[in-house]
């Protein structure tokens, strides 16, 4: 099956470029919407249990740390914004100020989220296995903990990348697909905030 | 950092002597390969070797179940076999076995040089390899999954302890794990296929100009993508139940069981025409090769096939009627099911249309696919029978529900994928498959499972239940019984007829030429088979058949049909 | 990238009634791959450089239309041992996930070892 050498065959225009958008992109674009089906998967069942059990003891003892790590999540967005857009238009200071910042703000919300589990599981005692609520809590905001560690990974790389100078302004598709994933990490955060923070506050 | 490793990729092929790369030897090649072609075969047999695996699992079955008050399996090694048999077929066989056939003719239908993702090809197929691998392995220290393929909650929960070691009955984990891997693999596919589809096709050919099982495929890769999360999840959740004690699927401490249904018949559902559009495809694709015609229909083929997708979405409680929904989601899911026979209907009545009036030349492939219409419509009519709620209740979980299901998987995708072989052979090889020793696998095939599984409604309007272990003389199963496992061993002669049949065309097989079936579409307008490029120069497409225009310019299509 | 240079010869081909519209690029799309200098064997390979202007009537906005012939080992994917390596690690971590940590361990590490090669690996 192999290729005998110095056979030779017509290239056209090529495939993918056309209109714009390249075979990376959509390939994340789909990857993302796939793994946006777990997380309505994950909602779902959460959503479940909590009528199956009427809401009772589905709650969390009041605290600011949440709606400070949200604040932080939120505004990580901008920064890495900042960062795409900044290589879009060959700005490689941008790049990498916009990418450091979403780094710090994301390993800062991981922080505050381990803190919170700290404190449940050691003062509270609502650990995965005490209780339904902790089962449902601990699955929904551990997967998009391990969510947001991915996508903090996944900047540092690129990070690293563009430290090096890898990233121009024509070829960045790295950067592109961590600024996407990330969006999608902060977009299923504000669901997930809504579901387990804010909705038992106005019960 | 990409331009690390450069050293020994660039070949420089002026310079004569030259080391030989590991991806050159024979093994390497084999372990390295990108190339869709290649990948494409390696799904193919791996499918197919599983089939076999699968099979004789099926004949175990048949023989416990041969007489009454049978004891040649032990109860629990039964319910091992019965499950792998379900989980074999369905992830290690059929999935393969289609993305096998995507694999090679979809970039070759549509023009493309390769997939979008060649790495991520490869990376799916090993995913599926070891997936495969391992859950197979269970069976060697005794504990292959038992909880039947759809793997209930809460009989999937018994495990010794709940500690975050490797308990005693680690049977519910490696199913839990293996669809997790084969989900991955899935995952991979789906998104090279979507893309590969969506961006790389040959210039001219606009979506609807695309041969319909690229159009198949490309529905079954979405469904993919949006289905297995569902698995995914609940998968996620049974192992964190298992092993770090949460409680999802348990009644007591607030969770539920009937989680785990929701969840997995939300990606079980649409599974099943995961496992049927594929099919659908390739049979659209054949039948109007061997009636001398263009498909009757192109557009209904095509936009039914994406209503399934969406209805498939809708349907998945009505596996769950007997388990005490409210009624208005009864009634919902009663309606939403019998709804889905509509676009199936139509599929039907346009392959009727296409055949009708044509010149058929009845070889191998055309039988297998004629074959596929009719067991695939007693399948479907019986399935629609199953959506009326009044009567699920009492034929719910028994044989009924077996024969439905084989009659849609056997005797549709099987003998789907048996034409899709037979069709494309050449192409893989470059050589015909016997086409007298073909008629008869069909034939004994056809027989064979219409001996195996006919049976079987019958059985289950009696009451037998599906999955049991034996049954007692007086029940009045006996005779259907032993006729159901005379027809499994038929259909393994067909099976070995096949085989018989794939290894001597191998070796001995006539050259075909490079378009043995006179065909329409792009896959056979390129040496068979193809170099590893495919195609010289890549075609132009101004029609739905751009091959049936090359070769008769005279007629073609783009001169009198007007395309929409 | 660098086949600008070298194509500037160009002879109309007569080829068969294809509207073929094609221009000259690259092999398989890397935008993700940064400052890749083209290997140096296009130059050998290209020897022969191709192309016909032709309209197109296909639809689709095309303007120019080249025809490029190039060696066929540099437009298609290279073999690459890295997705066998990947595969065999995801299935080591999940394992490893019932099996203990030792083996989640090791399946973790090799995860890396493979990502890392895979990303470095020039395509």
């Amino acid at each position: 099956m192999s290729t005998a050498h110095g056979e030779q065959v017509r290239i056209l225009e090529e495939h993918g470029q056309e209109t714009g958008r390249g075979l990376n992109w959509w390939g994340m674009v789909f990857f993302i919407a796939s793994e946006a089906l777990i997380f309505a998967n994950l909602i779902a069942a959460f959503l479940y249990l909590e009528i199956r059990n009427g809401g009772v003891g589905w709650e969390l003892p009041v605290s600011w740390i949440p709606f400070f790590a949200t604040a932080l999540l939120l505004s990580s967005s901008g920064f890495v914004h900042m960062a795409g857009s900044g290589i879009r238009k060959g700005n490689r200071r941008n790049l990498i100020i916009g990418l450091t910042g979403t780094i710090i703000l994301g390993a800062i919300f991981l922080g505050c989220q381990a803190y919170e589990y700290t404190n449940l599981i050691v003062n509270e005692h609502t650990t995965i296995s005490s209780s339904i609520f902790g089962s449902a809590f601990f699955t929904l905001t551990g997967f998009h903990g391990l969510h947001v560690t991915i996508g903090a990974i996944f900047l540092l790389v690129v990070l690293v990348r563009s430290l090096r100078g890898h990233f121009t302004k024509e070829n960045h598709f790295a950067v592109e697909a961590a600024e996407m994933y990330w969006h999608f990490v902060d977009v299923v955060w504000v669901f997930v905030f809504t579901l387990v923070y804010l909705v038992p506050l106005f019960r | 950092m990409a331009t690390r490793t450069i050293g020994e990729h660039t070949t420089v092929t002026t310079t004569g002597v030259r080391r030989k790369r590991f991806s050159e030897s024979y093994i390497g090649e084999w372990i390295t390969t990108t190339d869709h072609k290649q990948l494409g075969l390696m799904y193919l047999i791996t499918g197919f070797f599983f089939f076999v695996v699968g099979g004789m699992e099926a004949l175990l079955i048949r023989t416990q179940l041969a007489l009454p008050d049978g004891k040649v399996l032990s109860p629990q090694v039964y319910n091992q076999i019965f499950t792998m048999h379900g989980t074999t077929m369905i992830f290690l066989f059929v999935i393969p076995v289609l993305s096998g056939f995507g694999n090679y003719v979809v970039p070759l239908m549509l023009g493309a040089r390769d997939m979008a993702y060649p790495r991520m090809n490869a990376f799916g197929f090993w995913l599926l390899l070891l997936g495969g691998i391992f859950m197979q392995s269970s069976f060697l220290i005794g504990q292959a999954p038992n909880g039947g393929w759809f793997m209930y909650a809460p009989l999937s929960e018994l495990v010794a302890g709940h500690a975050f070691e490797a308990t005693p009955h680690m049977n519910a984990d490696f199913w839990l794990l293996g669809t997790t891997l084969l989900g991955i693999s899935s995952i991979t596919g789906s998104l090279n296929f979507v893309v590969t589809i969506f961006k790389l096709r040959a210039p001219g050919m606009s979506i609807n100009r695309m041969p319909l099982f690229s159009w198949m495929i490309l529905v079954m890769s979405f469904l993919l993508l949006f289905a297995l999360p569902s698995l995914t999840v609940a998968s996620v959740l049974l192992l964190l139940d298992r092993h770090m004690g949460s409680h999802f699927y348990q009644y007591g401490n607030g969770g539920d069981p009937l989680l785990w249904q929701h969840l997995f018949w939300s990606f079980g559902h649409p599974e099943v025409y995961i496992l049927i559009l594929p099919a659908f495809g390739i049979i659209s694709e054949i039948l109007p090769v061997f009636s001398r015609k263009p498909i009757f229909g192109y557009t209904f083929i095509a936009w039914s096939g994406v209503a399934i997708g969406f209805l498939s979405f809708t349907v998945w409680a009505h596996h769950m009627f007997a388990v005490g929904l409210p009624s208005i989601a009864q009634a919902f899911f009663a309606t939403s099911t019998t709804l889905i026979a509509i676009p199936t209907a139509v599929k039907i009545f346009n392959w009727l249309a296409t055949i009708f009036q044509g010149k058929i030349r009845l070889y191998t492939p055309m039988l297998f696919a004629l074959g596929f219409i009719a067991m695939f419509l007693i399948g479907g009519l019986n399935g629609a029978a199953l959506a009326v709620v009044p009567f699920d209740y009492q034929i719910t979980d028994s044989y009924f529900v077996v024969a439905h299901i084989h009659y849609v998987l056997f005797g549709g995708t099987a003998l789907a994928v048996f034409a899709g072989i037979y069709y494309w052979f050449p192409k893989f090889t470059g050589k015909l498959m016997d086409d007298r020793l073909g008629k008869w696998h069909f034939w004994v095939t056809f027989l064979g499972l219409n001996l195996t599984f006919f049976p079987m409604h019958i059985m289950g309007i009696l009451g037998m239940p599906r999955r049991v272990y034996t049954y007692p003389a007086n029940l009045g199963w006996n005779d259907l019984n032993l006729m159901a496992s005379i027809g499994a061993l038929i259909i393994g002669v067909g099976v070995i007829m096949f085989m018989i049949n794939f290894i001597k065309s191998l070796k001995y097989g006539q050259p075909s030429g490079d378009d043995p079936w006179d065909a329409f579409t792009l896959e056979w307008d390129t040496t068979s088979p193809p170099k590893k490029y495919n195609f010289l120069e890549i075609p132009v497409v101004r029609s739905r058949r751009p091959f049936y225009d090359k070769k008769y310019p005279e007629h073609a299509d783009w001169k009198s049909v007007v395309e929409h | 990238m660098s086949q600008e240079q070298k194509d500037h010869v160009e002879q109309s081909v007569q080829a068969e009634e294809s509207d073929v519209t094609a221009a000259p690029l690259n092999s398989t799309p890397s935008p993700d791959s940064a400052p890749v200098e083209k290997e140096p064997v296009a130059a050998e390979g290209t020897t022969t450089t191709e192309g016909a202007t032709k309209r197109g009537t296909t639809g689709k906005k095309r303007t120019r239309a080249r025809g490029r012939l190039v060696n066929a080992e540099e437009v298609m994917p290279r073999p690459s041992i890295w997705p066998l390596g990947m595969a065999f690690s995801i299935a080591f971590v999940l394992f490893g996930v019932i099996a203990g940590p030792i083996f989640l361990g090791i399946g973790v590490v090799l995860l890396l070892v493979c990502c890392l090669g895979w990303i470095l690996e020039r395509r």
